[in-house]
């Protein structure tokens, strides 16, 4: 390699051809300077081992950008445009910038992707996810706290025989046609009376745990009635009031459950529990209910009769049920009671996992018995 | 740049004319180019285009203060390079590539820049070897020699460009680049030396 760099900023010329000038000649594209320097025996040589590596590595050397991927370069193009010769300052203009950053942005950072997504499902799914909640059925919540006072207190003495009542309830119903009468005033005071000696001597299910059968809104009923009989069962504030609210959509095992416990109210001295006649002229009404859960409707249905609020219009259907009457008038939670209530828990899909708590399940196989 | 720009097709002489016609056919024409370019210095492909965006802005912005009489291609690429060194600051302490040693085999790292000839399905083998070789070899030079390996060799400008672009005096550039091609040219030689014997070797 020659060391002559004296041409530097000039064009080479004349004899004695350095390697430098020769690649500024070739690079420079200098053609009649070119063919000079071909002429020389002296720089032919050079010049055509310089031209060969240009030739041999240009391509190459090119090649070093990668593939750009296709249409990028129009897209890239495109934006440029928009923002220099062709901005629209207009709020056209404006969205289109911005949604275009953001996309740019997103489509290269995927821990970008991720937050914009956490910030969607805050700002979207948050908010959906608590109107459901609070517009959904209240729910019990469990607690291990003791037994309340409750404010209802009985009206009657408790100087009443349950066998007595048991006794009389036969006459009810008439032994030729079947059909079913309300009982006098004096049955239905004994009723209550022993129904609410019976109340408050039984031994509820206890909810200990989070996943217990309270948490199921069909079963909160049952919560309220434990509730009304002082055990550890807490029904949050707002149960009772959504209790209309809920009208309409209630399953025939949910409006049974409600019954009884207004009658349980009844019972403990509460001379009109709201809703109680509705509720009592609903039951049985809906035919497409299973046949464990018309019988759970017929007991409360007797239960009501015994209690003297049936309507005349129910009768008939009380009647038709073949239930066992008069037998509840003294023991609203009987063993026929109960039983029904397995049976209906049992035949609900839904309902038949509250089967698997180990308190219900107890009480209903006869823990609820009388002390 | 695929074309030339200067003269009567200079898209900022033009612009400050009234006449934007010119600069969005620049545009349209070099996005690629400068895309190519600095991909070539080292950027990634979306670094790359954040800086191919800045130059144009930046080239149109400037077009109030623009003087007609200087050469638009090397004009152009000075506020590119400018933007690429700017852009190299800022991103500061951030590693340059692995030693040439640790990639041998490997797809080949330059100062970030990653060519990696092993992936591109559209290189047949044998292209994809000699890539690599380039790639290495244009790895072992020095930033200032492979600055004017891409003006010289590549966008063909004439030195005296070069030096406008590079801030440097016309000698400076001719020997840079002779320097440049020397090396790369030794060192290329070496590459084939090895590779004839590693053919050697296969064979016996």
């Amino acid at each position: 390699v020659s060391e002559n760099t004296g041409h530097a900023g000039r064009a080479p010329r004349g004899e004695g051809w350095s390697d430098e000038d020769l690649l500024q000649l070739l690079l420079e594209g200098r053609a009649d300077e070119l063919a000079r320097a071909r002429a020389e025996s002296g720089a032919r040589q050079r010049l055509a081992e310089l031209e060969t590596f240009l030739e041999r590595w240009r391509a190459p050397l090119a090649e070093l950008s990668g593939a750009i991927p296709p249409g990028r370069e129009e897209r890239l193009a495109r934006r440029v445009l928009a923002r220099t010769t062709r901005l629209d300052t207009g709020w056209r203009g404006n969205v289109a910038r911005l949604t275009g950053f953001a996309r740019d942005r997103l489509a290269r950072s995927a821990l970008l992707r991720c937050a914009a997504v956490l910030l969607l499902v805050s700002a979207i799914g948050l908010p959906l996810l608590a109107w459901l909640w609070w517009s959904g059925p209240q729910r019990a919540t469990l607690t291990a706290k003791g037994p309340e006072t409750e404010a209802l207190e009985p009206r009657l003495p408790a100087d009443s025989e349950a066998s007595q009542l048991a006794q009389n309830a036969p006459n009810a119903r008439d032994a030729e046609t079947g059909e079913v009468s309300l009982p006098d005033a004096d049955q239905v005071e004994r009723s209550l009376q022993a129904a609410a000696d019976a109340l408050r001597d039984t031994t509820w299910p206890r909810a200990s745990s989070s996943d217990s059968w309270t948490r199921e809104p069909a079963l909160r009923w049952l919560a309220m009635r434990a509730k009304a009989g002082s055990t550890a069962v807490r029904v949050p504030p707002g149960a009772e009031r959504d209790w209309r609210q809920s009208e309409g959509r209630l399953t025939g095992l949910e409006r049974a459950l409600r019954a009884e416990l207004l009658l349980d109210r009844l019972a403990l001295g509460d001379p009109d529990p709201p809703g109680l006649e509705q509720d009592l002229a609903a039951l049985g009404s809906d035919a497409d209910e299973s046949a464990a859960t018309r019988r759970l409707e017929a007991l409360a249905l007797e239960r009501g009769r015994a209690c003297g609020r049936l309507a005349p219009a129910a009768w008939d259907r009380l009647a038709a049920s073949g239930a066992t009457v008069g037998a509840r008038a003294s023991d609203p939670l009987d063993e026929e009671w109960r039983a029904a209530l397995r049976e209906a828990l049992a035949s609900d899909r839904r309902l038949r996992t509250a089967l698997a708590d180990a308190s219900l399940q107890g009480w209903l196989e006869g823990g609820g018995r009388p002390r | 740049l695929k074309g030339s720009w200067d003269g009567d097709r200079d898209p900022l002489a033009a612009l400050r004319r009234g006449d934007p016609r010119l600069l969005e056919a620049f545009v349209a024409a070099e996005a690629g180019s400068f895309l190519r370019f600095f991909r070539r210095l080292g950027a990634s492909l979306h670094e790359a285009e954040d800086l191919v965006q800045e130059v144009f802005l930046k080239l149109y912005r400037s077009a109030p203060s623009y003087d007609p009489r200087s050469a638009f291609g090397a004009y152009a690429l000075r506020v590119a390079r400018n933007a690429w060194i700017d852009r190299r600051r800022r991103r500061g302490a951030r590693p340059e590539g692995p030693p040439l040693e640790d990639v041998e085999g490997g797809p080949v790292q330059r100062r970030g820049a990653r060519i990696d000839a092993d992936r591109d399905p559209s290189l047949p083998a044998e292209q994809s070897e000699e890539l690599r070789r380039v790639a290495r070899a244009m790895a072992s030079l020095s930033e200032a020699h492979a600055e004017v390996i891409e003006l010289a060799i590549l966008q063909a400008l004439p030195y005296a460009q070069i030096a406008v672009v590079l801030d440097i005096p016309v000698g400076t550039v001719k020997s840079r680049v002779f320097n440049a091609v020397r090396q790369l040219r030794a060192r290329l030689e070496r590459e084939d030396e090895q590779e004839a014997r590693r053919g050697q070797e296969g064979e016996s």
